[in-house]
């Protein structure tokens, strides 16, 4: 367990825009060098043909939009614009799409839309799927965990049971990492950082969840179940 | 800019629709008390159903289904000897609330009723009032939750000598300054904007940062699914419902709450009778007549040039979209982050009733609601650089003033 400075935040992002790029705007405007994010209910549409750079036309046909009913997933800067990696679900107007299995990260949002997540900066402790994240020297609200630390860290060792059968964790560790024990930890849903087989890779601990900004991603959290 | 069908999913409110399914989860206003001084039944045309209030065998007031014809108008009204009534047709409960008859068309369970001021509030402390808007209810509300379009919808070029607004919207000096409201709105038209998801609905902060290190802070709020509670004054706030008659057509409803003196009905009510006529509280001023445009007030008085009710520029406003707003042609910006987090919580409500999970809505939490007080909804002015508890300062002294128990 690491600990890492993080920013919890909440954001409107631009419609319009491929979603790739009005992201990559997003961690620029916050100086986040990656972020794990959680956006509902957005509308979005794909025009067929148009470029990335092409504006929006002034009317969306009906077969050319649909819905993000959930994405929740970690982003970094590439350039100008922001790489994805996680799980959404998402539906199109048109029926013959119904079947699709890839989220485009290129489709557009059909209104500007609001999101909330945790934002890093860029340094020196290496995720797996954050890039390079800044650590945090003073007292820290949010650890980064990840599998691949356990066998040299004991008290995540400890956790290693709970961490193979659960998406993550939350905790208050206020009185410091000594006391952080298994039996502490209250199970909850998300944030998985990755998950490629449904297998915990990485995830994070909070130490206060008693907080508006981190009500609201428990509550998009549990939503995107 | 999203598809027909989405914009059809989340403004469509009859029976059987998705939106409509929401909206029946809550009371909704359904008639002004003072329509009920005429002999009963009376017309009552809500979310899509032809209904009567009546009188029940117990005495209480009761919402039946009556018998209408093919093609009957949006807003009909018949007289009472003419209403027939569908015995074997839905009934629903009424609650008579400030001199406005709520109706709740849901299945299960009414919803308790949230304890906010204009409900709290003594009897002469409320006044009732209603309007007729031709078009779909969703973007009757959305004006009201845009905190940017009063600077220039509503902008007046000349600031009134305040001595005959009382009762109008817009018309007072701001907070304990000296400076009126439509000179702040006029000279400060880009706010910055904050949007804030509550138990009832949203929190919408509209920061305007003036020339001398002050800033003016308005708080308004959404209340779902229809409603809005913003500030009319420094003395009274507006609680208005814009409650589906059809897809097509709207009633605002509006409880004016007054904290410190009581309202004086006979003034107000009076001010509005000159705009509408009864029984179908449609405005005089409408499309027909092009909602009394004057191209000469227009050049030296207001941004609209259809007069100083507010009012009528935000039925030219809504009516002007079409009677269902066309949202496949609608670029939404930053500055509609009210309308953007609205319409997130619309669906997400609707996906809530899709799988069964009516506890998801807001305000549908059993005993918690009546724990829900206030909305905090006021004008404040601060120093710039120590905005954020000006309004809940001035809020409590507003409170603490007041003769009815306007404590939070």
């Amino acid at each position: 367990m690491v600990p890492i400075k993080a920013t919890l935040f909440e954001d409107f992002i631009d419609g319009y825009f491929p979603l790739n790029v009005s992201l990559g705007h997003m961690l620029t405007r916050h100086g986040f060098s990656s972020a794990w994010i959680l956006m509902r209910v957005a509308p979005m549409m794909e025009i067929p043909g148009l470029t990335a750079a092409e504006p929006v036309p002034l009317h969306l046909n009906p077969a050319h939009g649909g819905q993000v009913d959930w994405l929740a997933a970690t982003i970094r800067i590439s350039g100008q614009i922001a790489s994805l990696s996680g799980l959404a679900k998402w539906h199109w107007n048109d029926p013959a799409r119904a079947n699709e299995k890839k989220f485009l990260t290129t489709l557009r949002l059909a209104e500007p839309a609001f999101l909330r997540g945790v934002g890093f900066m860029a340094g020196d402790v290496y995720s797996r799927s954050l890039g390079k994240v800044r650590r945090e020297t003073n007292d820290p609200n949010i650890l980064l965990l990840s599998t691949a630390q356990l066998a040299a860290d004991p008290v995540s060792y400890k956790l290693k049971d709970k961490l193979d059968s659960a998406l993550c964790w939350r905790t208050d560790f206020s009185q410091g990492l000594a006391t952080l024990t298994p039996a502490a930890l209250q199970p909850w849903a998300c944030p998985y950082l990755e998950l490629p087989d449904k297998k915990f890779e990485e995830g994070l601990l909070f130490r206060n969840t008693n907080n508006l900004p981190m009500s609201g991603i428990i509550a998009d959290s549990l939503a995107c179940l | 800019m999203i598809s027909q069908q989405l914009n059809d999913t989340i403004t469509r409110i009859g029976p059987k629709t998705e939106a409509g399914a929401v909206l029946r989860c809550y009371w909704h206003p359904a008639a002004l008390v003072e329509e009920l001084e005429s002999q009963l039944p009376i017309p009552v045309n809500l979310l899509g159903e032809r209904l009567a209030l009546v009188l029940d065998d117990a005495g209480d007031l009761r919402l039946v289904t009556r018998i209408s014809a093919i093609g009957e108008p949006a807003v009909f009204y018949p007289d009472s000897t003419e209403i027939k009534i569908e015995v074997t047709g839905p009934t629903y409960p009424v609650m008579v609330k400030k001199g406005i008859a709520f109706a709740y068309l849901g299945n299960g369970e009414a919803p308790e009723f949230p304890n906010f001021d204009c409900f709290r509030a003594d009897d002469t402390h409320v006044f009732a009032f209603k309007g007729l808007w031709e078009c779909n209810w969703l973007q009757a509300l959305e004006i009201g939750i845009d905190p940017a379009h009063a600077s220039f919808l509503h902008r007046f070029l000349k600031d009134d000598d305040q001595g005959s607004n009382y009762g109008k919207q817009f018309r007072d000096k701001v907070a304990q300054t000296s400076m009126p409201m439509t000179q702040v709105l006029r000279e400060y038209p880009r706010p910055d904007i904050n949007v804030e998801e509550t138990d009832y609905g949203l929190k919408i902060t509209a920061l305007r940062h003036m020339d001398n290190g002050q800033t003016h802070v308005r708080i308004t709020n959404q209340i779902f699914p229809e409603a809005i509670c913003i500030p009319m004054s420094r003395e009274m706030t507006i609680t208005q419902w814009h409650v589906p008659i059809d897809d097509e057509n709207c009633y605002w409803f509006t409880l004016f709450t007054s904290f410190k003196e009581p309202v004086n009905k006979e003034l107000m009510r009076a001010q509005r009778l000159k705009e509408h006529k009864l029984p179908t509280y449609a405005p005089l001023k409408n499309r027909e007549n092009s909602y009394g445009y004057n191209p000469q007030e227009q050049a030296d008085e207001t941004y609209t040039g259809m007069g100083m009710d507010i009012n009528v520029h935000d039925q030219w406003a809504v009516e002007g979209m079409g009677r269902i707003q066309n949202r496949t042609r609608e670029h939404l910006g930053r500055s509609d982050k009210a309308i953007i987090r609205y319409r997130r919580i619309l669906r997400q409500a609707i996906d809530a009733m899709g799988a069964g999970n009516r506890n998801a809505l807001p305000m549908q939490n059993g005993e918690k609601i009546k724990t829900i007080i206030g909305p905090l909804s006021n004008d404040a002015v601060a120093p710039t650089e120590n905005w954020s508890g000006a309004s809940h300062q001035a809020d409590l002294e507003r409170r603490a003033a007041c003769p009815w128990d306007a404590s939070v």
